[in-house]
């Protein structure tokens, strides 16, 4: 079973190639705006590094969110456009997921951050289980401020990941249940993991069908009257 | 404080546009007000000249974003003229453009709320065939910034 895993939803980007059983090749660059650059060089770098041809995928993973939104749209549309012409499905996987996947802690319970800009953050907690862990819920947007409330109310020992970098430093202050760690950003061999249940099982949706995750508030129409005499502007190509 | 401006002239409100340019940082956000022919685009000419870029600036209405790079500050303008929604404006993904660069949003106010409260909001009013009021409305932090300059 060989996979491609597409990872462009955090300023780390990185794509990896996985047989099945071992990660065969991977690229990695750390730049926020640095995606769309990066995804074909390193793709056509990790196929030649593992001496295969895109015809010989047999599934394509991609992190779909929540997370930047330029690189999340830069690595679904490569994967769509890669699936279409090769035939092959696309597993979606989510960053936070990617992230505590990697955590490294037996015990601890796992909060999982990924920094969705304008102060705010996208979060998960996650428990330890054998061989991976186990998400609480839904994946959350929220303040610093509230996820300190969040890990102030927790009673257990917590292990925080994700890109705590991007945090004020007052968040964790005086909390001493609480420790911080590795990984910042998700990588896509952790895609591989991920992706290997729902392709086992056969379970994915269409490549076409798939969105980025951004997590954002539902969409509002602007109310054009209220700014100019004209109303909205006509789109004509639909009519 | 609110800062009001009289221009006489399509080069007038380009001067404007210069003189606010020496204010302006890499990260600042200046939204842009006024009715078609207004003078919007002279106006982030004006900036753009004042940055050193020394590319021309065109009305991005149709292409919805333009980035200009020759300068000392990156200059992104975008115009949400023809944006529908806040989603496909936050498609545009313009924060992350505007980080490192001067952001000017043209019929900015119709998205306020998927841009940061910290912005220089920038009214240009119709007072005559060639005459304009340019008022400069400042936001957040910008209440802090010597905006006054402007007005010697």
């Amino acid at each position: 079973m060989k996979v491609l895993a597409i990872e462009t939803a955090t300023p780390a980007s990185s794509i990896a190639l996985g047989d099945g059983r071992a990660t065969v090749a991977s690229a990695k660059r750390v730049d926020r705006q640095g995606h769309g650059g990066f995804i074909v060089t390193a793709i056509d770098f990790c196929f030649d590094q593992a001496g295969w041809n895109p015809a010989d995928l047999d599934a394509i993973t991609v992190d779909v969110g929540p997370g930047l939104y330029t690189g999340i749209r830069v690595g679904l549309s490569t994967a769509q456009g890669m699936a279409a012409a090769l035939g092959v499905p696309v597993i979606p996987v989510r960053s936070l997921d990617a992230i505590a996947l990697r955590a490294a802690t037996g015990h601890r319970h796992i909060y999982a951050v990924v920094d969705v800009r304008r102060g705010e953050l996208a979060v998960a907690s996650y428990r330890p289980v054998p061989g991976g862990v186990v998400k609480d819920g839904p994946p959350e947007v929220m303040s610093p401020d509230h996820l300190r409330a969040m890990l102030e109310s927790d009673a257990g020992e917590v292990l925080v990941v994700g890109d705590v970098e991007s945090l004020p430093e007052a968040t964790f202050r005086g909390l001493h249940r609480v420790k911080s760690g590795r990984p910042r950003y998700p990588e896509a061999a952790a895609l591989l993991d991920l992706a290997a249940g729902p392709l086992q099982k056969d379970e994915f949706p269409s490549p076409e069908d798939l969105r980025p995750l951004y997590l954002r508030e539902p969409d509002v129409s602007i109310a054009w009257k209220q700014f100019r005499q004209e109303g909205p502007w006509e789109n004509t190509a639909s009519a | 404080m609110t800062v009001d401006l009289n221009s006489g002239s399509d080069s007038d409100t380009r001067a404007i546009g210069r003189r606010l340019s020496g204010l302006l940082r890499a990260g600042d956000v200046v939204v842009l007000c006024g009715t078609l022919g207004a003078g919007k685009t002279a106006f982030v000419g004006g900036i753009a000249d004042g940055l050193g870029i020394d590319e021309y600036v065109t009305s991005p209405s149709f292409v919805l974003m333009k980035k200009y790079t020759s300068g000392f500050i990156p200059l992104v303008h975008v115009d949400v003229y023809r944006v529908g929604s806040l989603g496909e404006f936050e498609d545009l993904d313009v924060y992350e453009e505007s980080l490192s660069s001067v952001l000017v949003v043209e019929w900015g106010d119709a998205v306020a709320a998927s841009l940061p409260g910290d912005h220089l909001k920038i009214l240009i009013e119709i007072t005559g065939e060639t005459d304009r009021r340019v008022q400069l409305v400042p936001n957040g932090n910008w209440t802090k910034r010597p905006l006054e300059e402007m007005s010697e």
